[in-house]
């Protein structure tokens, strides 16, 4: 006896304590309904056990048992002497029948004690007709059946139209359907006329249907067999149609595709489809086969005619092919075009802005005065261009949201979270190539919200906050920036847990005193991950470092707000476009850079005597001290022809800082080029732009600028 | 891919051993309870991703096992198999009306449990 098996014995042994125990009690007190019920119960598991473990005697033996005691429970039979000094023999018989081999004596009389039993307890009950529709022979006969599979492909008809509740109870259609095409090939054509208007709609009902042709093997048995826990409550047709597998058909697709089914396929419209399929083989009744389609379409046959006549003279043998539907027109409004292509347009756009710079500098110093018309119309145009291309490039944010909604609904699903996932302005706009450059980071975010930030329904429930979580993405323009933000209402994080870590992991000197939000942007640093233990989900340590290097390739920003107890929001700010932007043209020494004009917010000019060079400068400014950087001694520039000195104020995360620099030139359109790894004080530059005069300018990253200067200055 | 968590529910030691064997070597996380209050306490901040329970159980049987978990929003459509009798079929019918998504005969084997586990797990 295997150590399994024995362990079932040890079991058996202390169920029949158990039961022996029950039965004094019952001779004590007949009406004690637990004691009933717990005798049913180890008869039950004795009978039910037995059989898993190979005692077949005698799970057959306690099966009887059980349903004597189902009728006592159910009040058909009482508790009385009788029935108790049968439950007492039988304790003895269970014990001698505890052998995977019985004697045979024993069996004989375990036999015979049953016939007794059944005898004396279940005469004219429904149990007591068991014996006369015997399994064996019903169960033989289905293992003939299911011998006789054929080894050719049928085609075969389904129709599934799930009971409503179906997603209550567990089941999920689609696995079904999987199940169905693991049997063979199929096709599975989805109705949704049963979809009820949006305000009647129970989200939580199955609204959808499908009818599936199928080319199988498998026989009907088998396949009912796969719906067998839905059968008894949903709609379901299972007919074969034709011996012969459709599926293999190779215009199959083409053709059924062209019958445009979207609702109930009735056997008419399976019948045209084998007519659509087949119509070659009956190649010798093209007349009558014409004649259908005449009747099917007879506005169209004109039309038809003329179109054979046309262009396809030979073809007046083959049977007139079903007309597409007639509405081509419809879509000429929008057109699909090669992302390749756009990015192509645009590149193309950005050297004509670089060009027109050239053009613009020609113009500034010839004087002349046709010149100088010819270039401002040039200018207006490449700048109506370049908006229109780019314009062109850009998508709605929704077209990514439905792979995020897949994400919350399975993750959710998955962590036994209930969420209500709510987005807000999805019709802003991106570039698209930014789009998918976003996927993963905001993937990520949202996986954080749902892994860590929101709790279970139970701890929600304790902390007195509805049992549903809320995860919303709201997207808007802000100014020539999209804003993306994600915010839960979960349980946020602690900034001083996040403080303890950055000291733990010496980011941090103990005494350093933080705002929270400087605190939590340690959560963007490599390696910094809070999650107490690593889940599937997330936590694995590619954190939010890598978000942010994901965003920051994007010449975005991420910022993270937190409250504890209160949840979480990451705001991801991204320029409209990744290649040309506005900028302001300023010397620094004899060099020019770029500062993007979005993120200045005041220009002042400065006297030399304002400046002092001490280890935190601060210039005071229309009454407010303002921190700055003396560009100027940070590039160690030669000095040139502009000796003037500015401080242009940028702004960032509510923070502003002046940057101190010598001439302003002017707006400049700037087309962004990468730059390579030579720059060593890459940190400082998103990029660079080449100048009317064929000069290179380099555009500053006021965002790094401004962190780097703060971080430097806390350190 | 992880690991999806079942939770087997029956009241006999034996076999809660036995499909534990059987589970985990299909590569489930396997829980185990053995009554309906102790199923639910195991549900409650966890991650199940099927529940498989008996029928007839001491303290909490399996039809009330069924009607709870289905008030647990979270598990509100969780697949939950019950282990039926070939005689039970009344059994069948009062599980499914409680919310069961489908039932395994006893007795099973091996494979007719991982089928009819596949028949509403991925």
């Amino acid at each position: 006896m295997d150590s399994l098996s024995h362990k079932f014995v040890v079991e058996a042994n202390e169920l029949l304590e158990k039961l022996e125990n029950a039965l004094f009690a019952l001779e004590e007190d007949a009406g004690d309904t637990e004691k009933i019920n717990e005798v049913f119960r180890i008869m039950h598991t004795l009978k039910g056990s037995g059989a898993m473990f190979g005692f077949s005697n005698l799970s057959a033996f306690t099966h009887e048992l059980e349903s004597v005691y189902d009728r006592v429970r159910n009040g058909k039979l009482p508790v009385d002497k009788k029935l108790l000094d049968h439950t007492f023999q039988s304790i003895d018989l269970i014990r001698k029948l505890l052998h995977l081999e019985v004697d045979e004596e024993v069996s004989i009389k375990a036999e015979s004690f049953t016939k007794n039993l059944k005898r004396t307890f279940l005469a004219g009950s429904e149990e007591d007709t068991e014996e006369i529709s015997p399994s064996p022979a019903d169960a033989g006969e289905d293992i003939k059946n299911s011998t006789i599979t054929s080894t050719t492909a049928a085609t075969w008809y389904i129709h599934f139209e799930p009971n409503r509740q179906i997603l209550k109870q567990g089941s999920r259609p689609l696995f079904l359907l999987d199940e169905l095409f693991e049997e063979g090939r199929g096709k599975a054509f989805l109705h949704a006329d049963h979809l009820p208007a949006l305000d009647k709609m129970e989200p939580e009902n199955a609204y959808f249907y499908w009818d599936i042709l199928l080319s199988t093997t498998l026989d009907e048995n088998h396949l009912r067999d796969i719906f067998v826990f839905v059968e008894d409550d949903s709609n379901l047709i299972i007919k074969k149609i034709d011996d012969r597998d459709w599926l293999v058909h190779p215009q199959f697709e083409e053709k059924v595709e062209r019958l445009g089914l979207n609702t109930f396929i009735d056997d008419a419209q399976l019948d045209n489809m084998k007519t659509a399929l087949f119509a070659d083989a009956v190649d010798t009744v093209t007349g009558s086969e014409k004649k259908e389609t005449e009747k099917k379409q007879p506005e169209e046959q004109p039309k038809q005619e003329v179109r054979e006549t046309d262009s396809e003279p030979d073809t007046s043998t083959v049977p007139p092919k079903p007309l597409s539907p007639p509405q081509k027109n419809k879509n000429l409004s929008t057109l699909r075009i090669d992302a390749e292509k756009l990015d192509t347009l645009l590149n193309l756009i950005s050297e004509m802005v670089t060009i027109q710079a050239r053009l613009e500098h020609f113009q500034s110093e010839s004087k002349n005065h046709e010149l100088e018309a010819i270039t401002e119309s040039y200018q207006k145009l490449s700048y109506q261009l370049r908006e229109n291309a780019l314009e062109m490039r850009l998508i709605p944010f929704y077209t990514i949201l439905t792979r995020f909604k897949r994400l919350v609904r399975d993750l959710s699903e998955e962590l036994h979270k209930e969420v209500q996932f709510v987005t807000r302005g999805t019709e802003t706009e991106l570039d698209k190539s930014m789009i998918e450059k976003l996927y993963d980071p905001i993937m990520h975010v949202l996986r954080n919200s749902l892994d860590h930030g929101i709790e279970s329904p139970q701890e929600r429930k304790k902390a007195g906050k509805p049992e549903k979580g809320l995860l919303q993405i709201n997207t808007f323009n802000a100014g020539s920036s999209v804003v993306i933000e994600i915010s839960d209402d979960g349980k946020g994080i602690d900034a001083n847990e996040i403080r303890e870590k950055a000291i733990q992991k010496g980011l941090l000197q103990p005494t350093t005193s933080l705002t929270e939000k400087e605190i939590m942007n340690f959560i963007f640093r490599p390696g910094f991950s809070t999650a107490q233990k690593v889940s599937d989900v997330s936590g694995r340590g590619v954190g939010m470092d890598v978000v942010k290097k994901n965003i920051a390739d994007l010449r975005g920003e991420v910022e993270l707000t937190s409250t504890t107890g209160k949840g979480t929001t990451v705001r991801i700010i991204l320029p409209l476009t990744l290649s040309i932007i506005d900028g302001l043209l300023v010397y620094v020494g004899s060099a020019r850079y770029i500062i993007p004009l979005d993120n200045i917010k005041h220009i002042y000019e400065v006297s030399d005597d304002e400046i002092e060079s001490g280890f935190k400068p601060v210039m005071v400014k229309d009454g407010r001290q303002i921190p700055y950087v003396n560009l100027i001694e940070e590039f160690q520039s030669k000095s040139g022809a502009h000796q003037h000195l500015h401080m242009v104020v940028v702004y960032y995360n509510e923070k502003e800082m002046g940057m101190m620099i010598n001439d302003v030139v002017g707006n400049y359109q700037a087309v962004i080029k990468p730059i390579g790894k030579m720059i060593q004080q890459k940190e400082f530059f998103s990029g660079a732009s080449i100048l009317g005069d064929g000069d290179v300018a380099l555009v500053l990253d006021t965002n790094r600028i401004i962190n780097q200067f703060i971080n430097e200055q806390n350190g | 891919m992880h690991k999806k968590t079942i939770l087997f529910v029956d009241d006999s030691k034996s076999i809660r051993e036995l499909v534990k064997l059987n589970l985990q070597q299909e590569g489930f996380e396997v829980l185990l309870a053995e009554d309906g209050t102790d199923a639910l306490e195991m549900l409650d901040g966890r991650k199940i991703h099927l529940v498989i329970t008996d029928l007839h159980m001491p303290k909490m049987n399996g039809l009330d096992l069924i009607s709870e978990i289905r008030k647990i929003n979270s598990y509100a459509y969780i697949p939950i198999l019950v282990l039926t009798t070939e005689t039970q079929t009344e059994f069948k019918l009062q599980a499914k009306q409680k919310g069961a998504t489908g039932w395994i005969t006893k007795p099973f084997d091996h494979d007719k449990l991982m089928r009819t586990i596949k028949k509403v797990l991925r």
